[in-house]
């Protein structure tokens, strides 16, 4: 399969204590990639060096084959673009931004960006100040959508929509990706998004790259081993990813979740969700 | 580069109930002869400048504008494009609204006098742009407000100092023998100066991160 994005070695620092440090990323075509980690985790920074937005420090980033250096304009003709702050001047209309953008991209479809309006029910001469959060963040995605990208880069797309309008803006997502050619990265924090969605997952954490699986993996092989405080003791060290101690059990993340459930017989082995594999990952506490 | 120029035309134009008054206001001072109609080029173009920028900046528009297939040299370029254009439209109203002005006075118009005051206000403006730019590209529209202020009254403070210093009649009366040329000088001079600006906000903005 074709590589829409590849990243080598990418480095970024800001100071001395936050940066992305020697990230290897590959994300194929047809593909959604969820990217997650906590806040300050580096998915930010690294979404803005995918775009281009902050220069990095050392590495390389090549988006459809081609390198900002030699090919930007083409690049970016091809990318839809959200952030996760708001960037629209709340002054302009949506009728404004269907005529500055259609002058900027080559491929602006002004009638499929009046469709996705209509689609998500915004006015097209509502100034955008007037606007709620979620209504702003439609007509983000739709702007995204309307110059027919072949890649979306979207930093908390979902965030302040209704589960309604959510679930309406996954589906418009997972159309995009369907004819095998078009790819979407998306942050978010709310991993339940992607369970539904995503087909890889990357895992973020202090400026790392420390995951990078397909979510069907991730869901069957990591589990949630569950035990009490005696049985903890008999649970071999190099197994245990890492725990979290409650009052009465301990809860381990374990992999080969097959293989543990026959190991430790005795145990439930819970099937893990990505927010709990992020909560133990980030803040459970290591034996190796 | 077409697309983020109309931007700001139109962020202008959602802007423009407020500069009406505002143009009004100077209009009737016009009219009553306390100040120089073409004080309105400089004048409320640089308001209106400096608005883009500060909507630029409030709006986080400016690390989006750096996805656009348009390319940071073309943001540079579109800024200094709008303003030029801005800076012509208001010359072209204020030249209408002086030679009205004048009609309604005095039945006569001195064209010559008109003149020179166009070209003095678009200078002027082309000269605050020329050194704001630069400033508003490396420091941001919040900060670049108080460094222009502070170097207009830095500017004016050490020609104050120099003029009390040395006997400036001399340059004055050379001022004065270039008079005949100065609607070529004043040109030349507002193109370099503008190019200089235009290079040195490119070469910063070509280095920003947002």
């Amino acid at each position: 399969m074709e590589n829409i994005i590849e990243i080598k070695n990418l480095k970024k620092r800001y100071d001395d204590k936050f940066g992305l440090g020697e990230i290897d990323i590959t994300i194929p075509k047809g593909v959604i990639v969820g990217l997650i980690g906590e806040n300050g985790a580096g998915k930010t920074t690294l979404i803005k060096s995918m775009l281009n937005i902050v220069k990095i420090d050392s590495g390389e980033i090549k988006i459809f084959e081609k390198d900002y250096k030699k090919d930007e304009k083409e690049i970016k003709e091809d990318i839809g673009v959200v952030l996760d702050n708001m960037f629209f001047p709340e002054l302009l209309n949506a009728k404004d931004i269907n005529n500055t953008m259609k002058d900027i991209y080559k491929n602006w479809d002004s009638k499929l960006y009046f469709s996705y309006l209509k689609d998500f029910n915004l006015p097209d001469d509502k100034s955008l100040k007037t606007m709620s959060k979620g209504m702003r963040k439609k007509l983000e995605i739709a702007t995204a959508l309307a110059h027919k990208p072949k890649l979306l880069i979207l930093d908390e797309p979902t965030s302040g929509l209704d589960p309604v309008v959510r679930s309406e803006v996954l589906d418009i997502f997972q159309k995009f990706i369907e004819d095998e050619e078009h790819s979407i990265v998306l942050s978010t924090h709310i991993t339940s998004d992607l369970e539904h969605i995503a087909d890889e997952i990357i895992f973020i954490d202090n400026g790392k790259k420390v995951l990078q699986n397909s979510r069907d993996e991730i869901i069957d092989n990591f589990g949630v081993l569950k035990c009490d405080i005696d049985y903890f003791s008999k649970i071999d060290k190099q197994d245990i990813i890492a725990y979290k101690k409650t009052k009465y059990t301990y809860e381990i993340l374990v992999n080969n979740k097959e293989q543990m459930s026959r190991k430790y017989d005795e145990c439930v082995i819970d099937k893990i969700t990505l927010e709990e594999l992020m909560v133990l990952i980030i803040k459970g506490e290591k034996i190796c | 580069m077409l697309g983020l120029i109309k931007k700001d035309f139109l962020l202008i134009k959602s802007n423009s109930k407020s500069m009406i008054i505002v143009f009004i206001i100077y209009l009737m001072l016009a009219l009553q002869g306390t100040m120089d109609v073409f004080f309105i080029v400089p004048l409320i173009g640089i308001t209106l400048f400096i608005s883009t920028f500060s909507y630029d900046e409030f709006n986080n528009w400016n690390s989006y504008v750096v996805t656009l297939p348009d390319g940071r040299k073309n943001v540079v370029r579109a800024k200094y494009m709008a303003s030029i254009i801005l800076t012509i439209i208001l010359g072209i109203v204020s030249l209408t609204i002086s030679v009205g002005i004048n009609y309604i006075k005095s039945n006569n118009v001195n064209l010559d006098a008109i003149i020179s005051s166009l070209i003095g206000a678009v200078f002027s403006s082309i000269f605050i742009i020329s050194l704001f730019y630069p400033i508003v590209f490396k420091f941001g529209a919040t900060n670049a407000r108080i460094i222009l202020f502070a170097m207009v009254f830095g500017i004016a403070a050490i020609i104050g100092v120099i003029s009390r210093l040395v006997d400036m009649t001399s340059v004055i009366n050379m001022i004065n023998g270039l008079d005949n040329y100065l609607f070529v000088i004043i040109p030349i001079i507002s193109v370099i100066i503008l190019g200089i600006s235009y290079l040195i906000s490119n070469k910063i903005y070509q280095h920003k991160e947002f």
